[in-house]
């Protein structure tokens, strides 16, 4: 009896793993199927790879109206990007999200170095061979998203065309194709 | 031979059935998922971290793709009044409370899918417009019909939900998240 039981034990076991892996897998996909169109999206907006883009829509839900979203989608695999904040007291915010919408990186007008400029480079890829001027930071991923937040045009506040020019995110080098 | 094509469909069914659960939880998982409870509000721990399972991971990818993390921001949500009862759009209810110490904060009404909605006021109470009282507190009326002082639109069909922003929150309240002085929300009116 027993000897036929065991087989029957091992399929079941291999039907729980198969459906484990199945679900896990398929959660993992929609995850990066969610979050490359939602990079490309904020590309297509900036208007391409390394370009800063104004008042970029990052979502449709959940959109808090207080802030006016800049955004630049940066690789890393070519070489480090200059990234700087605007040097206001105002709160503001930036972000370096990985290509699935994690932070990799956050500072704003409360955080020490506040505006930068920074220097970021990521894991598995070689230090800027100078750093002089800049804070470095290092990523866990060569792709992904950075993201400001600036307060919306309000009365006794900077302009926010002003704080915008202000931001920066761009190659160290320029990109070459 | 039978045995083992039989073994081998019922394992094609399994991972199939798995493939349409996975698909089919994230679509009918209410917008925000799995939050930390706290009073009747529903706070991130892990948002925008890897510290999450891969379903919350993937809802907050399709709901809130660029939100900060815990140590830059943390949202809290609420979809009931303090009776328990799911907050309607077009019905008034007041939030009192009082401006948390943060870098800055807000109050935002969304429709149930999370969706803006139209006012003819502010879409925010935040730093900036909130009016507090002789106290340093705060009411904000949110209902179907614009009032003076304090207010948010609540005109929707269906559901609404309350999301409170609060931007560099003290380390205290990360390292201990019920102890937020979070608004109260009561319901003080009937419906538009």
């Amino acid at each position: 009896m027993r000897e036929r039981l065991w087989p029957l034990l091992l399929f079941v076991a291999l039907l729980g793993i198969a459906f484990y892996v199945s679900f896990q897998a398929t959660l993992y996909y929609r995850l990066n199927r969610t979050s490359i169109a939602k990079e490309d999206s904020i590309a297509m907006q900036a208007g391409g790879l390394g370009i800063l883009g104004r008042n970029v829509t990052l979502r449709d839900k959940l959109v808090n109206p207080d802030f006016k979203y800049s955004a630049c989608v940066i690789d890393l695999r070519s070489g480090p990007y200059v990234v700087k904040g605007p040097a206001i007291d105002e709160y503001w915010s930036m972000a370096i999200i990985d290509r699935v919408g994690e932070a990799m990186f956050t500072a704003s007008n409360d955080t020490s170095h506040k505006a930068g400029p920074y220097l970021v480079y990521a894991t598995g890829y070689p230090a800027p061979e100078s750093s002089s001027g800049y804070t470095l930071v290092k990523t866990t991923e060569p792709q992904g998203i950075v993201i400001f937040r600036i307060l919306s045009n309000r009365e006794n506040r900077p302009k926010l065309g002003d704080v915008e020019d202000e931001l920066y995110c761009a190659p160290l080098r320029p990109i070459a194709f | 031979m039978g045995k083992f094509l039989l073994g081998a469909a019922v394992l094609l069914v399994t991972v199939m059935g798995a493939i349409t659960t996975a698909l089919f939880s994230l679509e009918i998982t209410p917008p925000l998922p799995g939050g930390v409870a706290v009073s009747n509000w529903s706070v991130f721990d892990a948002l925008a971290t890897p510290d999450a399972g891969a379903r919350r991971r993937a809802q907050w990818a399709k709901d809130a793709f660029g939100a900060l993390p815990p140590k830059r921001a943390l949202y809290f949500v609420r979809k009931v009044s303090d009776n328990g009862r799911d907050l309607e759009g077009g019905c008034r209810y007041q939030i009192v409370g009082t401006p948390p110490d943060a870098a800055w904060w807000s109050l935002t009404v969304y429709t149930e899918k999370l969706g803006a909605i139209a006012s003819e006021g502010s879409p925010s109470i935040n730093p900036d417009n909130v009016q507090l009282d002789d106290r340093g507190g705060y009411t904000v009326y949110v209902s179907g019909v614009q009032e003076p002082g304090n207010w948010l639109s609540s005109r929707s069909d269906g559901k609404i939900l309350i999301v409170y922003r609060i931007y560099e929150p003290p380390s205290r309240l990360l390292k201990d998240l019920s102890s937020a002085r979070l608004p109260a929300v009561q319901q003080s009116g009937g419906c538009a």
